[in-house]
């Protein structure tokens, strides 16, 4: 599941302009320090970033060393200032800082400014992460906060004034259904797991409506089979969207991924398959009164973060209602049972 | 570019509920390519299919059907897709082994035929009919036009003498649509004439007059420049804007194209389509909705108001030029007269340099300078917004002699962007003032590359979306403007001047603006 085009050119990382780190920064010295690493690149003296992109990884230095390395990535397709934000409660009080300034050289076309900074903030100093984080956003530039591995606690300051907040419902060992949505209305989210279940959304709705058989209404059974939560989140879809009670929906957690609809039209029986074939093609068919009607194959992009960070970064701002009756209609559809192999 | 509010996408059979912002399936589709075996499929329409693949914009049920003259199975029209595509079209990605796009392509058929013959329209119904089972496209057609013009009336007349315009009895819903290139006739007579043939098979609203430069992000730009922001509005007028500068340069020649441009001319091929709707962008009204008739209505208005020059005005308002050999960006390049394929006593203009006036309240008095050219230093294609000087500059005159007018630059081609020009103080004592450029560069801005023009052309005209082409009445309004031009220069007036490939035009073209105390801007 990929929710968006793939990069041609993921692999193009940003030449390293220079470095710079200090304990306890100050923001001008900061400020300064960029100022010298950019005079020394006449690529470097244009920054282009269009979003700061704030990373709240806690006390995974793993993963936030992980995170800085899909931002060098993701910069070569949304501009950006990434700021990572370790919180490591074990060590005093204080703040320490490192700053990578890169630019990623394209042929024929302007190249692009990266900047990184890794702020790292322990003890008492965690308390005030809004403080800490406020002086590295660019200013008067969109704010996106991502959560990797986790949702936004009640009132989390730095969440609170984002313009977008990426979080991942799916998260292994904790179902979905457990998901608060009271934390999360109000606040700009996209769900990474729901934009890696575009291609499959899209499949289904372009399968749903206007073929041999319209399964647009008149759906009364759902079977979704899957590993990991973000196949709930499509049963869940499924249900809130066409209407099917949660008696109707049968969840199965399995491989291949595959979703069967079925509908009476008209005295018959229609059913609709959609099972996947490799992790590139999913085989779609409609059967009717138990004959073949059609079947066709439909490609499915390649995955990758990088990829489903950007579509998060550019999707379309404001609440996301089908997204949140996709989550709520989570709790009727149950838990995935176990399938025999 | 219009957003549907309903869930119903267009030519569906039921309101989808599966539809949200970022799931909009195309409908179910076949694509009916006449001229399917020539250069303008092969390089900008398959690259733009193939994009649209990789894109995963393609539901299952979609097939596109070729349709020419050269005798080949399906299996050559599928190896052709993909060649097509391994050339990488207009220096594109290889998208040959894109297995979305394999599938696509596996489904392409093709018919053999000429296109005045009733076989060819019996032979395609059969195929439509195959494709509509086997691929289930659902009697929806969208046919495009990829034929020189002198085919358009054979092939409209054969659609519609075999009904394939019409909506099959089991799928009354089911949509027809036909995409036409440009040029769209060669003067207002032939305009309106092949538009007779186009309404005697197709309703207006299943036209689409396709024009490439309408597709590109930054002419699209101009409406989220001009109606997104407000700090442009308030300037965008007479009161602060002394003139305006519409360049459209190509540093190519004619080519192989001679025979064609003979023909057609600069007028024609540039200023009649592509000048005449970044005109329009430029002069129009903010449209009450972004919507096809909303900009389009805005669109016609603005080029109704543009001012037709009569016989007397066209010599003094107007040069039309040949290029002479010269050097090209280090290269030598031949005259125009030495291209194959020229008459040896042809007047067809390669350069043009206009300047029209507009008749309303926001732009009376200013003068629209437009020039388009082949053979010119550059490949460059801008729009140049023009201030008036500051009303009072309290500067010593040698403090200001590097300042020149304000200028806000929108450029098409190449380094997509807009710049700001304006006046900054020297660093150091004193007060020196001299011009900078503040630059906003697409590229930079939007890095993974500027989506295909005829991409997002073809995705339009399968969702139903006729924002981004040309109505009947823009292509009429706008040869209304060209017709006079081109009467007075077949009487040879004002006579054809000459350039030296690798200038900016010829010295006639200088002195059109020197008279009105200005200058071109070196693009």
């Amino acid at each position: 599941m990929s929710g968006s085009r793939p990069a041609q050119d993921e692999r193009r990382v940003p030449r390293v302009l220079g470095l710079w780190s200090t304990t306890d920064p100050n923001r001008d010295d900061a400020e300064a320090a960029l100022q010298r690493i950019r005079a020394g690149s006449r690529q470097g003296t244009l920054r282009n970033a269009v979003v700061s992109l704030v990373v709240l990884a806690e006390d995974d230095i793993r993963g936030a060393m992980a995170t800085l390395d899909v931002g060098d990535r993701l910069a070569a397709r949304v501009p950006s200032r990434v700021v990572v934000v370790s919180t490591l409660p074990d060590w005093p009080s204080g703040t320490k800082v490192s700053i990578k300034v890169g630019v990623i050289e394209r042929r024929g076309a302007a190249p692009v400014s990266v900047e990184q900074v890794h702020l790292y903030a322990g003890g008492e100093a965690i308390a005030h992460l809004d403080a800490i984080v406020e002086p590295w956003i660019l200013p008067g530039l969109p704010v996106a906060v991502w959560l990797p591995g986790r949702l936004p606690r009640p009132g989390e300051p730095v969440v609170a004034d984002a313009h977008r907040v990426i979080v991942d419902s799916h998260q292994p060992g904790r179902p979905l259904d457990e998901v608060d949505l009271t934390v999360l209305s109000g606040l700009p989210v996209v769900d990474l797991a729901w934009v890696r279940l575009r291609p499959w959304r899209l499949l289904l709705a372009d399968a749903v409506a206007g073929g041999d058989v319209s399964f647009a209404a008149g759906v009364d059974r759902v079977d979704v089979t899957g590993r990991g939560q973000a196949w709930t989140l499509l049963a869940g879809w499924l249900a809130s969207s066409l209407g099917v009670p949660g008696s109707g929906i049968r969840l199965a957690d399995g491989h291949p991924p595959a979703v069967h609809l079925r509908a009476r039209r008209g005295g018959r029986r229609a059913e609709l398959a959609a099972v996947a074939v490799d992790d590139r093609q999913v085989r779609v068919t409609t059967t009717v009164a138990g004959r073949t009607a059609r079947q066709h194959v439909v490609g499915l992009p390649e995955e990758s973060l990088v990829g489903d960070l950007e579509a998060a970064l550019t999707a379309r701002s404001g609440r996301n209602e089908m997204w949140e009756r996709a989550v709520e209609a989570t709790r009727l559809v149950g838990r995935p049972q176990p399938t025999r192999r | 570019m219009a957003t549907p509010t309903s869930t119903v996408a267009a030519g569906f059979l039921e309101p989808d509920p599966l539809v949200d912002t970022d799931v909009r399936p195309i409908p179910p589709c076949a694509l009916v390519v006449f001229g399917a075996s020539g250069d303008l499929f092969a390089r900008k329409l398959m690259p733009g299919l193939a994009q649209l693949a990789a894109e995963q914009v393609f539901p299952g049920r979609f097939a596109v059907v070729g349709v020419a003259r050269t005798a080949w199975s399906d299996n050559d029209f599928r190896r052709v897709a993909l060649d097509a595509i391994a050339a990488g079209g207009q220096g594109g990605p290889d998208r040959t082994e894109d297995p979305r796009w394999r599938e696509i392509v596996s489904g392409f058929r093709y018919v053999t035929g000429d296109y005045d013959r009733d076989e060819t329209y019996e032979q395609l119904a059969t195929v439509l009919d195959k494709v509509d089972h086997v691929q289930g496209t659902a009697g929806n057609r969208l046919y495009y036009l990829a034929v020189p013009p002198t085919a358009f009336p054979t092939i409209l007349a054969g659609i519609g003498r075999h009904h394939l315009q019409d909506p099959l009895d089991d799928a009354p819903d089911a949509f027809t649509r036909i995409v036409i290139e440009k040029p769209y006739g060669t003067d207002l007579h032939s305009a309106e004439e092949l538009d007779r043939c186009v309404h005697a098979v197709f309703d207006e609203s299943q036209v689409f007059r396709i024009d490439h430069f309408l597709g590109k992000e930054t002419v699209q730009n101009f409406l989220a420049l001009r109606f997104a922001n407000a700090v442009f509005e308030p300037v965008w007028n007479r009161r602060y804007v002394d003139s305006v500068q519409i360049t459209v340069a190509e540093s190519a020649g004619v080519g192989h194209r001679a025979a064609f441009y003979e023909q057609t001319g600069a007028v024609r091929d540039m200023v009649q389509n592509h000048v005449m709707q970044v005109m329009a962008l430029t002069l129009m009204e903010p449209p009450i909705s972004i919507e096809a008739d909303g900009i389009r209505d805005e669109k016609v208005k603005a080029l109704r108001a543009i001012e037709i020059l009569d016989e007397r005005e066209v010599p003094e308002a107007t040069v039309r030029a040949q290029y002479t050999d010269g050097w090209v960006a280090g290269q030598l390049a031949p005259g125009y007269f030495d291209e194959p394929d020229v008459a040896p006593n042809s007047s067809t203009e390669t350069y043009a340099a206009l300047r029209l006036f507009v008749d309303n309240w926001r732009w009376a008095g200013v003068p629209f300078y437009v020039r388009t050219g082949k053979r010119l230093p550059r490949h460059v294609s801008e729009v140049a917004i023009q201030f008036h000087p500051a009303p009072h500059l309290p500067f010593q005159p040698d403090q200001v002699g590097r300042l020149e007018p304000d200028a806000l630059v929108v450029r098409i081609h190449p380094d997509e962007g807009v710049t700001l020009i304006f006046g900054s103080k020297v660093p150091g004592h004193g007060f020196d003032v001299r011009s900078v450029a503040m630059e906003f560069l697409y590229g930079a801005a939007f890095p993974e590359g500027i989506p295909d023009p005829y991409a997002r052309l073809l995705m339009d005209a399968l969702v139903g979306d006729s924002t981004l082409f040309i109505r009947a009445d823009e292509v009429m309004q706008a040869w209304r403007i060209v017709d006079p031009i081109l009467e007075a220069w077949a009487k040879d007036e004002p006579p054809l001047s000459l350039y030296r490939a690798g200038s900016w035009g010829p010295p006639e073209a200088d002195a059109l603006l020197h008279r009105d105390g200005r200058r071109w801007r070196r693009p």
